[in-house]
């Protein structure tokens, strides 16, 4: 008989210290670091070189390329947001950040997948602050223009002819539902894994603001048509003087500037706001939904 | 099958039948399909004299347009408010372990259509100074709907495809800017009109509860209105390319009027064709 | 698991019923012999509805293939929408199965399921199996059994192997549309039904353009008696080769601008093949028994399919090709022991099973017309592995009622190879090539590890209410494992986790068997892998609540009767942008009935031989399927028939499939395609359709040497 109870308290104590010690566990799934960082390339840091304009040869250095992330949210499949920006942070792309990368912030997240990943590019705001290697006067230049993006650079021809253009953007964007590649695999937003660290990349293409059709896959980059644009000949390249280049009267040699179904883009001016749009990308060559802000 | 089997069957069968199918004869699944009645209709009076963005007062005495299907779709037009894409999965497929339908995500003139919503397929050709015309019904499932594309139909058809003359938009006019007096022809083929993609497409166009709004929920029977706006197609046009005496100008033919293509006034005509906000799409029940 | 069968109990009755324990004799009076039966105990359902169909059932009415069997299981519904040799699309309580990823198969004591086939998770293709050699049918509804594991979401089904007629079968059968079989069987008389081998070879020309297909297979089993042992021994292949009519849209059919067996003409089919060993070691004891079972399986599929036509890509059209490789090793185990705790009908079970899988995959885009290659879309390989352990436990606290309760923990891992470029497989591309040049994606080739865990409870409550019925209420929680390329590095392994309980009332005697239950099944979310992001798509909460009835008859030796009707409503419960909590899932049946009946009079005597009649008729109907957007499909019912006439050594039968010639659609779906290119798209969701096949007639002469 003490057998027999001996015998079955056993294997209730299995079952159920089986059955709890995993219920228990199963639902457990611990925490992971992610560092949300932005880059801009080599493209922006060292310059876009002659082969990246493939049609006229150009080359392109940026001086300085400045922009203020304004939100950046990281949400799970729910939208339940774990992480967000605390307020704005403006970044100069053109700096090169040694050792760790220029740095939004650094989050604990709970180990599962966060699909839902955007952030938002401008308004310049007040509150914003100087982010990794940027300074205060970065911050009041865009403070000053109302930017979002501004950048300043200088162009060169297989000719040796240089022009500089410094160009502001005010149009602020919200890139949404980002997706890229995390080890190999395509994941929206970015999977959190336990006891993990995760690299969220916000990447700045510099090369965006060159490119010769807002539709077409065949898409360049050229600077032959902006360069036409400086119409008083001093070297310097205005938006205002992009403003009173109508794209229907660039040659199609010099690049198509279509603009698909958009209604609002007539001129080289509106094209370069329309491109600085396109520049905001995800964990190197992945890519969001852009769209205005209102 | 003994008896008191196959009459519970059929009783059963005969029950449950009724029972499953919901008043108003749906399946009970998500959605329904829908009719859609479409119209065209011409937003500008191309009579009355419309002054554009480069000063000059147009007035079109003749205009014909081929219009292709017209395809209407979840997907936001480019560069819209900030509202989320819709991504819709094909049901099917997904059981067939083949989805197509998958995440969109879009730059600024890059549009995503997203699901197929509706669409009316019966071509046909449209004077431009008429009252507008009712196309062939379309049909639809029902849904929120954000954009729509526009398609040319070539070769032409319908009774005043002739007058297209081989193109796809052919128009006659006016320009006047002070003294200076310009009779026109402005008119472009399929292969001028194609976007980026080399399509004979208008892709992206607005479609809401009015024309330029964004977003309508189709939830029923309706209809779709096409509002062209012909305007837009000559806002950008500076006629001075074209103007007696401009060097490069086309010779006028016979009765003095002069046809602007290859010039940089037919140039700002073609790209003012191509937009989207020419074209817009709306649904009412 | 198979083999789980006690050889001396006949099976002809749907209720197990208690355990049939091994009764070990006793001395008694000189006059009287010891007899000692051994066998293995049978398992105590797990439900009300839990049933078996043995070979009366599933020979009453004709079947092509071992597929076509699972037509008489109670609730299921099965269409075919891609060629004879693929995987039929299975329909079960409410459960779009697609070909698998909700019901656990196994045949013979090996499983079938394919886990993270290319082109579904759970893809189980039972064409290998010859119907003649099924010697029973055992449904599991729901997870309600800790032996259940794996895609188990709406219940397991296991086929039984064996075949009874002595000596040597030979038949050779010619039917309508070039149908040929040969099939050829042997079985000693002195062993065991268990104990066979058969062979077939089959093709035919099939009922329309398209169509035409062909297989051959070989199985053997052996038992051999080790004393109080036992050892099974099966080995089987198969091969199949199959062209695919593909869908057709339903509009082109109705109005007449194609015929009714007419396609679009795209090259589509594929080919399939299995190799399966399985050993299995068993003994009984007086209070214990045990089973070992090893088993090695060895899969390829290739598919050439297109659903769209030139919709995604109107100038190379959207054929893809999909290839699907693995091998898989595994081992189930278990011991029972039989303990006094309450009763002396209490008995405890400890089990482990270990499946491992080597996959390698790929997906190829290929040109419409000129089959050349396009695109690499996946190249891929994968190890998986599912470890699980289980204990159960049955106690009875008073005569008339059990208790079962037990839980399972299922530990599963991956490792993907993934040597496509990474976003080669995205379905969107940011329209810049130049800039894709310019930073192009990871060579592929990198790995990606994953882990997870499953813990399912199970408990049944079976009452004796009087003699001959049962009254049982079960509860119990089951998942489906995710395709393993849709995991990310280090990713806790995401279930589509599902929760059953069934009540009902299950009957017995000599003449009459079934039950009738009441269920309700809920999924927390599902997981749809869009193939084309590799990404899992979720879809809302949903329930399936139903009843289903399902009974057996024989009052005489020469009549059987057995029957079913399972209704089940599913719906959302709920809403996400494309579904609203509520709505009923799209494709699933709500009514599925099924009657098969078979006479088999024995009509007399000629030339000293015995001359029987079968004569068999089963009745399918499938009621309320609806589609997308409000819309119902077509309703089927058909009618089989068959008719023998055997002198002892000699039979001569005819087969007739779809006897009424019906014109139904076999698979119905509602989506956008083109198969117009250079007309206007038709880019609204349309209904396409497989259409059914029309009467078919099979004559078959079967010799029988003994």
């Amino acid at each position: 008989m003490t057998k027999l109870y001996f015998e079955k308290g056993v294997a209730f104590l299995l079952v159920l210290g089986m059955a709890s010690t995993l219920a228990a566990g199963c639902d457990s799934s611990g925490t992971g670091s992610v560092t949300v960082t932005t880059w801009g390339e080599l493209l922006i840091e060292d310059g876009l070189g002659s082969d990246i304009f493939p049609a006229d040869h150009w080359s392109v250095k940026y001086s300085k390329f400045l922009l203020v992330y304004h939100s950046v949210s990281i949400a799970d499949e729910s939208h339940h947001v774990g992480a967000t920006l605390d307020h704005p942070l403006v970044f100069d792309m053109t700096k090169k950040a040694v050792g760790n990368p220029k740095t939004l912030g650094t989050y604990q997240l709970e180990a599962k997948p966060w699909p839902n990943v955007s952030y938002q590019m401008g308004p310049i705001t007040a509150d914003a602050t100087p982010g990794d290697l940027a300074t205060a006067e970065d911050v009041a230049l865009l403070q000053s223009d109302q930017a979002t993006v501004h950048v300043e650079g200088t162009a060169t021809s297989p000719a040796g002819l240089q022009k500089t253009f410094t160009w502001s953007f005010p149009t602020p964007t919200y890139f949404e539902g980002c997706h890229g590649e995390q080890d190999g695999k395509e994941v929206d937003g970015v999977i959190v894994t336990n006891g993990g660290t995760q690299n969220v990349e916000l990447t700045v293409h510099g090369d965006h603001l060159f490119y010769d059709d807002l539709q077409s896959e065949e898409a360049v980059p050229r600077f032959q048509a902006l360069a036409d644009a400086d119409a008083n000949n001093d070297g310097l390249i205005t938006l205002e003087e992009l403003d009173q280049v109508p794209l229907y009267t660039i040659p199609v040699e010099k690049g198509t500037y279509g603009t698909g179904a958009l209604g609002n883009v007539n001129t080289l001016g509106d094209y370069e706001r329309t491109l600085s749009r396109t520049i905001g990308h995800y964990r190197g060559e992945g890519s969001c939904n852009s769209k205005s802000v209102q | 099958m003994s008896n008191w089997s196959r009459a519970g069957t059929t009783v059963l069968v005969g029950v449950l039948v009724t029972a499953c199918s919901s008043s108003d004869g749906s399946s009970g699944t998500t959605g329904k399909t829908i009719t859609l009645k479409t119209n065209v209709s011409i937003q500008d009076v191309l009579s009355q004299p419309k002054i554009n963005a480069k000063g000059w007062s147009v007035v079109i005495s003749q205009g014909y347009l081929s219009v292709g299907p017209l395809y209407y779709f979840t997907g936001d037009p480019v560069l819209s408010r900030l509202t989320p894409v819709r991504r819709t999965r094909q049901s099917a497929l997904a059981w067939l372990g083949d989805v197509l339908v998958g995440s969109a995500h879009a730059h600024p003139g890059h549009y995503i259509e997203g699901a197929a919503m509706g669409q009316t397929l019966g071509p046909t050709t449209i004077d431009l100074l008429g009252a507008g015309i009712a196309l062939a019904d379309g049909t639809g499932v029902s849904g929120l709907t954000n954009s729509a594309k526009f398609t040319w139909q070539d070769p032409a058809t319908g009774n005043l495809a002739p007058l297209l003359q081989g193109h796809v938009v052919w128009t006659q006019g006016t320009a006047t800017k002070g003294d200076i007096v310009i009779p026109f022809i402005a008119k472009a083929d399929a292969a001028e009109v194609v976007d980026g993609d080399q399509k004979v497409e208008v892709a992206g166009c607005s479609f809401g509860v009015a024309p330029g709004q964004v977003g309508v929920d189709m939830d029923s029977d309706g209809t779709v209105t096409l509002t062209l706006v012909p305007s837009v197609w000559f806002d950008q046009v500076d006629f001075s390319y074209v103007a007696p005496g401009t060097a490069g100008t086309p010779a006028v033919d016979s009765n003095g009027v002069v046809d602007i293509a290859g010039t940089l006034a037919w140039e700002g005509f073609v790209r003012g064709v191509k937009k989207g906000t020419a074209y817009l799409f709306s649904y009412a029940k | 698991m198979g083999g789980n069968s006690a050889e001396s109990v006949p099976d002809a009755s749907a209720d197990s019923g208690p355990d049939t324990a091994s009764q070990p004799a006793g001395n008694v009076e000189s006059a009287v012999v010891d007899v000692q039966i051994t066998g293995i105990r049978l398992s105590p359902p797990s439900s009300a509805s839990e049933t078996t169909r043995d070979q009366t059932v599933i020979q009453a009415a004709p079947h092509r293939t071992g597929g076509d069997l699972l037509q008489v299981v109670p609730g299921v519904f099965i269409t075919q929408h891609s060629g004879q040799g693929k995987a039929y699309q299975v329909f079960y309580r409410g459960f779009d199965a697609v070909h698998g990823q909700d019901l656990e198969f196994w045949v013979g004591g090996a499983p079938v399921n394919e886990v993270s086939n290319i082109h579904g998770q759970g893809y189980a293709d039972l064409h290998f199996v010859m119907p003649e050699v099924v010697s029973r049918v055992t449904v599991l509804p729901g997870n309600y059994s800790p032996e259940q594991g794996d895609f188990a979401v709406a219940g397991t089904i296991r086929y039984d192997l064996g075949y009874s007629e002595p000596g040597i079968t030979g038949k050779g059968t010619y039917g309508s549309f070039g149908e040929r079989r040969v099939f050829l069987a042997y079985h000693d008389p002195d062993a065991s039904a268990k104990s066979f081998a058969a062979f077939e070879s089959q093709s035919t020309d099939g009922f329309g353009p398209s169509r035409a297909a062909s297989r051959t297979s070989g199985v053997a089993q052996q038992v051999f008696n080790l004393g109080e042992d036992k050892l099974r021994l099966l080995a089987s292949g198969y091969a199949a080769n199959f062209d695919s009519p593909g869908v057709v849209r339903l509009a082109d059919i109705e109005s007449g601008a194609m015929g009714r067996f007419d396609t679009y003409g795209v090259n589509q089919g594929g080919f399939s093949s299995r190799y399966q060993l399985v050993t299995e070691y068993s003994g009984s004891r007086a209070s214990s028994d045990w089973t070992l079972a090893p088993y090695a399986v060895q899969r390829a599929l290739k598919l050439k399919q297109n659903y769209t036509g030139y919709l995604v890509d109107p100038i190379n059209g959207d054929t893809t090709q999909l290839i699907n490789e693995s091998t898989t090793l595994g081992f189930t185990g278990r011991f029972r022991r039989a303990v006094h705790w309450l009763s002396s009908q209490d008995s405890i079970e400890a089990g482990v099973s270990v499946r491992n899988d080597w996959i390698s995959q790929s997906q190829l885009n290929i040109g419409t017309g000129n089959e050349r290659v396009l695109e690499t879309i996946v190249d891929a390989k994968i190890r998986a592995m599912d470890a699980a352990g289980w204990l159960d436990v049955a106690v009875s606290p008073i005569s008339r009622l059990k208790i079962r309760a037990g839980v399972r923990v299922d530990g599963l891992a991956y490792h993907v190879q993934d040597n496509t470029p990474a976003g080669e497989s995205r379905a969107d591309t940011d329209p810049n090539a130049f800039s894709h040049k310019l930073r192009p994606p990871s060579p592929g080739g990198q790995a990606r590890t994953a882990m997870g865990s499953h813990y399912g409870p199970r408990a049944t409550i079976d009452g004796l209410l009087v003699s001959g019925l049962h009254a049982m209420f079960s509860y119990g929680e089951g998942f489906r494992s995710p395709q393993a390329r849709s995991l990310g590095d280090g990713e806790k392994t995401p279930f589509t986790t599902v929760r059953s309980m069934e009540a009902g009332l299950r009957f017995s005697s000599d003449v009459v068997s079934g039950s009738l239950s009441a269920f309700r099944t809920t999924l927390n979310g599902d997981l749809v892998f869009d193939a084309a992001t590799t990404r899992n798509e979720a879809v809302p909460a949903s329930q399936r609540m139903g009843g289903a009835l399902e009974f057996t008859v024989e009052p005489v030796p020469w009549f059987m009767s057995s029957g079913s009707a399972t209704y089940t409503r599913a719906t959302f419960t709920a809403s996400d942008s494309d579904f609203n909590s509520g709505d009923k899932l799209p494709y699933v049946p709500e009514l599925i009935v099924r009657e098969d009946t078979a006479f088999t009079p024995t009509l007399g005597h000629l030339w000293s031989r015995v001359l029987r009649a079968r004569f068999g008729v089963a009745l399918t109907g499938m009621f309320n399927r609806p589609q997308p957007y409000g819309q119902f499909g077509h309703n089927v019912f058909l009618v089989d028939a068959l008719a023998q006439l055997r002198l002892q050594e000699v039979a001569l039968g005819l087969d007739v499939f779809n006897a009424l010639d019906a014109h139904w659609y076999d698979s119905e779906f509602t989506y956008s395609a083109n198969w117009n290119p250079g007309a206007a798209a038709r880019l609204v969701p349309e209904r396409y359709v497989t259409v059914g096949a029309p009467r078919t007639l099979l004559m078959t002469l079967s010799l029988y040497v003994n």
